[in-house]
């Protein structure tokens, strides 16, 4: 039999104040202006490799800019949009321009390199272009504890270090590693220690 | 000024765009001594510039002027440099002017013309990509209706058809305030009509369109394998024409290229004038980054413009893209706008995604770059020859791919994890003391990463 | 310095202190308390950096001195003392004697001033005033919900929370929640704290079942606590708590009604023969019928039945019994409402008739 969990862990929502920033400071500092009354970029491009942070930056500037009422046009992965899909964008684009809404847009390369519609290529391009880098190892062990703290966890330097050690280092499934402790310490009621990941390893992830 | 040079700039102000004037030969100066001619440039790009483009017919003008074969000396002359930056402050203020205009009606923005009142003519850039097609469009502002009917305008994207056509929409508008005026794009219409089929309200739809002095559609494009639509302007179209009301189209190809339209609007397309646009030579596309940096009050150096103009070939909204980027880093670092700084905000808009690294493509690399076989990669063999690429390749696997210590041991013949950590300790303390290990390791990082 | 006491007058407010005070910590005065004379009274002092305790007695016969000592052996020589004993203590900075009749003790002494004592802060957020016993029983109601131990710093204490007039407690360790709340006699500032676990635990032992006044007074990091002759300074967790009012469930429509004593003591004697790590119980459910079901890893298994009024789904849930035993040691009521959606959601445990209490419990799965 094993324990349910009340859904009680703190939130650990991608905001913009917690994106941690390495090489993007620009993008980062460009998408936080987006939402103010000094705005001088209002349409975004953002592109990079997995787990280089483009969905972490849509969904908090999404929840800001709902926190703030402002009216956003946001599409991720765009590189997979069918022709359908792509028209949309391109119409909610060129409405977004007319009613000096915001438009932020993600994807796995830049603009032109997608083989997208021309004319939605081109607008994507039009705006400011970012490539989001990915984060060096010692920033990601950052961006972890970072997280655990968030979630009012405590998590021990050597676990850190085991999971640089033995497991992916994309910031993603070190995230995903994360919950897991975390969802199974909580039902466990035990610490989390190397010794309890080396277990939990052993198994497929929750 | 001198009589030869008055004379040379009228001639060039006849032949040229305003735009390539105002750029090129504007800011020169000239004098003559006996048969030798100097023209002072404000920079070595206007210089070579000039010299490549319009030597040949300065010195043959000259020629014809002094009557006796001259030579033309270029120089780059400092103090001519702040003159010509005057003209372009007075371009700064013709831009300016609309700007205000913009200001004026932005409250208005959303009204039913859907006309932008920033695309003027007068902000338009000009070049020979656009030239005729600018002039037939400023003809038919003139005289809606009388002469070209319709006016079909094909180009890429990013070319500045939209620009275009709403200038005309304006330019109409600011001559004639009764003018019914409507610009829309074509997706806007298809949704008119399905609108309209869906409230049974095609009286209001009828009398919304069919009463039109102007319209102006945009990317005709979309009404393709729409039949409904089409049917419905197709009426429209006959109806305007007849009234002798004016019809603007622009598309992304020519009328009888247009995939999935009926033969019937085809045909009505083209039975006025077809003009193209086309993508803007580098001197326009220089041109156009400078009046952009102008608009944005930001001073940007020629040799930056033709940097940029020549990374980026397509389209206008690309370079304005490139532009934005520019200045956007230059505001957050507070670094001036050089070509240093213009190389590395380029690289995130035309940088080539990088390759998803793979353990198999570093153990290949590595393989033929020690003249290995690959195989030799998850052999059980530990002589040195092939002990070290092997290593070379775990402690790059390591540093250039997310996986973990156990997933590259076993991707090398399911070889023990520390084995890989032992790889990895090794290779990086040898780097340090070991040039060619470290000029290899370089070497292959680039290769693999490319 | 240099004082006349009694045994039992030592006795008391060195017992009340001493439960917070570490046997081995790695600053040594920390295993001292302190004892401070002024003004005809003797204030005794324990701390553990994070919570101090003092208490006060009053003593006529003392001169103003203060110094510090090691409570467990203090506490020990006094409790190992004859009952009625007369103390003579006296000492220097470094040494501290005690004399009475044929016994004496010359203890090592460590000067008060380097005794870290937390500061009470001078600027107060909110404060309020509530009967000890009255404290003290919403505090039993809640308290054995908290975490122990837990890698989340904010599960290993209590919220207290100060909302529209009313006083709300809430514990949880992710597996169940218990809720109290009452309203307070006065307005108060609303006010949001996270109590650490050894301070509730050091309440529920020090608050006395009087309804003598408790004050409670919270400010920056801190809340203190005034009843008695007692003070207590502690600092709180520094988090969020959890969003309890999303995990309290809401239109539950299974449910039934039934004795506490009855349902709790037929848990008791099912629990016998569950597995004795996970604790896990069945409870099935049907018109007005439940079973009680364990089985253990020997192939042992208990059935307790009970009738009750039970109208709804039949349904067939498990628990960890010492969770449901819990609950129903600590509410002081005759009757008891447990009520459910479906195997895989929470139970809500609720004394009929009254609103200010829940309990929520999530199930395992079977």
């Amino acid at each position: 039999m094993k324990q349910l969990l009340l859904d009680i862990q703190l939130p650990a929502k991608p905001s913009l104040d917690n994106f941690l920033v390495g090489s993007n400071a620009e993008a980062i500092h460009t998408i936080s202006q987006s939402l103010t009354a000094q705005a001088t970029q209002r349409f975004i491009y953002l592109w990079g490799a997995p787990g280089s942070g483009k969905t972490h930056l849509l969904s908090a500037t999404r929840d800001a800019a709902e926190g703030l009422g402002k009216s956003l046009v946001m599409a991720d992965d765009v590189q997979d949009f069918s022709e359908q899909q792509q028209i949309d964008l391109f119409n909610a684009y060129n409405q977004a321009r007319e009613n000096d809404s915001l438009v932020l847009v993600a994807g796995n390369a830049s603009p032109m390199q997608m083989g997208l519609r021309d004319d939605l290529a081109s607008r994507l391009a039009w705006g400011v272009t970012y490539q989001l880098h990915p984060l060096s190892d010692e920033e990601k062990a950052q961006a972890l504890k970072a997280r655990a703290k968030q979630r009012g966890m405590k998590l021990p330097d050597d676990v850190v270090d085991y999971c640089f050690r033995y497991l992916r280092r994309d910031l993603p499934s070190l995230m995903a590693t994360l919950d897991a402790l975390d969802q199974w310490s909580l039902t466990e009621k035990k610490p989390i220690t190397v010794a309890m990941l080396r277990k939990l390893i052993q198994v497929p992830l929750l | 000024m001198n009589e030869f040079w008055s004379n040379c700039l009228n001639r060039f102000q006849e032949e040229l765009s305003q735009q390539q004037f105002n750029t090129w030969i504007k800011p020169l100066d000239c004098d003559i001594q006996e048969a030798n001619v100097r023209l002072y440039c404000p920079n070595r790009f206007v210089m070579q510039w000039v010299k490549d483009k319009f030597s040949q017919q300065i010195s043959q003008l000259a020629e014809d002027y002094l009557k006796q074969p001259c030579e033309i000396e270029f120089i780059i002359s400092d103090t001519k440099k702040i003159d010509a930056v005057e003209p372009r402050v007075n371009t700064a203020q013709e831009v300016k002017k609309p700007k205000e205009v913009k200001k004026k009606t932005d409250t208005k923005s959303a009204n039913s013309d859907g006309l932008n009142p920033a695309f003027l003519f007068e902000n338009f850039v000009t070049g020979r990509a656009n030239e005729l097609a600018r002039a037939a469009a400023l003809q038919i502002a003139e005289k809606p209706g009388e002469s070209y009917n319709p006016l079909f305008i094909y180009g890429g994207v990013g070319l500045g058809k939209t620009h275009l056509i709403q200038a005309i929409g304006n330019f109409v508008k600011s001559h004639n305030s009764e003018a019914k005026i409507k610009y829309l794009h074509a997706e806007r219409y298809v949704s008119d009509v399905v609108k309209a089929y869906g409230n049974k309200s095609f009286d209001e739809f009828k009398k919304k369109y069919h009463s039109l002095d102007l319209i102006l559609v945009d990317d005709i494009q979309f009404f393709a394998k729409k039949p409904r639509t089409q049917e419905e302007f197709f009426y429209v179209f006959n109806s305007l024409i007849e009234s002798k009301k004016q019809i603007i189209i622009t598309c992304d190809t020519y009328p009888k290229e247009i995939a999935d339209m009926d033969e019937r609007l085809r045909t009505r397309f083209s039975w006025g004038l077809t003009v193209a646009v086309e993508p803007p030579e580098l001197e326009m596309r220089v041109a156009i980054l400078l009046k952009k940096a102008e608009e944005a009050k930001v001073k940007i150096g020629e040799d930056v413009a033709f940097f940029v103009a020549k990374q980026i070939r397509s389209n206008v909204r690309e370079l304005e893209g490139a532009l934005n980027r520019i200045i956007a880093m230059s505001n957050f670092t507070g670094r001036e706008i050089d070509i240093n700084l213009a190389k590395e905000a380029l690289k995130d808009l035309i940088a080539v995604k990088s390759r998803q690294i793979t353990i198999e493509n570093i153990q290949k690399t590595v393989a033929d770059y020690y003249k290995i076989k690959v195989a030799e990669m998850y052999s059980k063999k530990r002589t040195r020859n092939f002990a070290r690429p092997r290593q070379v390749a775990m402690a790059l696997a390591r540093e250039l791919t997310n996986f973990s210590f156990p997933e590259i041991g076993e991707a090398f013949g399911n070889r023990h994890h520390t084995t890989v950590m032992h790889a990895c300790d090794e290779i990086g303390g040898m780097k340090n003391t070991d040039p060619v290990l470290a000029r290899d390791i370089a070497i292959l990082t680039q290769v693999i990463r490319d | 310095m240099n004082i006349k006491i009694s045994r039992e007058t030592l006795l008391k407010p060195l017992t009340e202190v001493n439960g917070i005070v570490e046997r081995k910590h790695t600053l040594p005065i920390l295993s001292n308390i302190m004892l401070e004379a002024k003004n005809n009274t003797l204030v005794l002092t324990a701390t553990d950096l994070e919570i101090q305790i003092s208490s006060q007695i009053e003593s006529s016969n003392a001169n103003n001195f203060s110094i510090t000592v090691s409570a467990r052996k203090l506490l020990d020589i006094c409790r190992a003392l004859p009952e009625g004993s007369e103390l003579d203590l006296s000492g220097t900075e470094t040494r501290v004697t005690v004399k009475t009749g044929k016994s004496k003790f010359n203890l090592q002494a460590l000067p008060s001033a380097d005794f870290p004592l937390i500061n009470r802060s001078e600027t107060t957020a909110s404060k309020f005033v509530i009967e000890q016993n009255k404290f003290k029983a919403l505090l039993r109601q809640v308290e054995f919900s908290m975490a122990q131990q837990d890698i989340r710093y904010y599960l290993n204490g209590l919220l207290l929370e100060i909302k529209d007039g009313k006083l709300n407690l809430v514990g949880t360790d992710g597996h169940r929640l218990s809720f109290t709340s009452t309203t307070l006699n006065a307005a108060a500032t609303n006010q949001e704290v996270i109590l650490p676990r050894k301070t509730v635990i050091e309440l529920i032992k020090l608050l006395n079942d009087s309804d003598e006044e408790l004050a409670i007074e919270f400010a920056n990091n801190q809340v203190s606590f005034e009843f008695s002759s007692i003070k207590i300074i502690s600092k709180i967790i520094d988090g969020k708590f959890p969003d309890y009012s999303r995990v309290i469930p809401q239109g539950h429509q299974n449910k039934f009604e039934t004795d506490r004593l009855g349902i709790l003591l037929a848990m008791q004697r099912a629990s016998i023969l569950s597995n004795e790590k996970y604790r896990g119980i069945r409870m099935v459910l049907s018109t007005n019928n439940i079973k009680m079901i364990s089985t253990n890893s020997e192939q042992e298994d208990a059935e307790e039945e009970l009738e009750l009024n039970y109208s709804g789904d039949s349904l067939d849930i498990g628990f960890n019994v010492t969770y449901l035993i819990d609950v129903l040691n600590n509410i002081q009521n005759d009757k008891v409402e447990f009520s459910f959606a479906d195997a895989n959601s929470s139970c809500l445990v609720t004394i009929p008739g009254n609103s200010d209490y829940k309990y929520v419990v999530m199930p395992m799965r079977i």
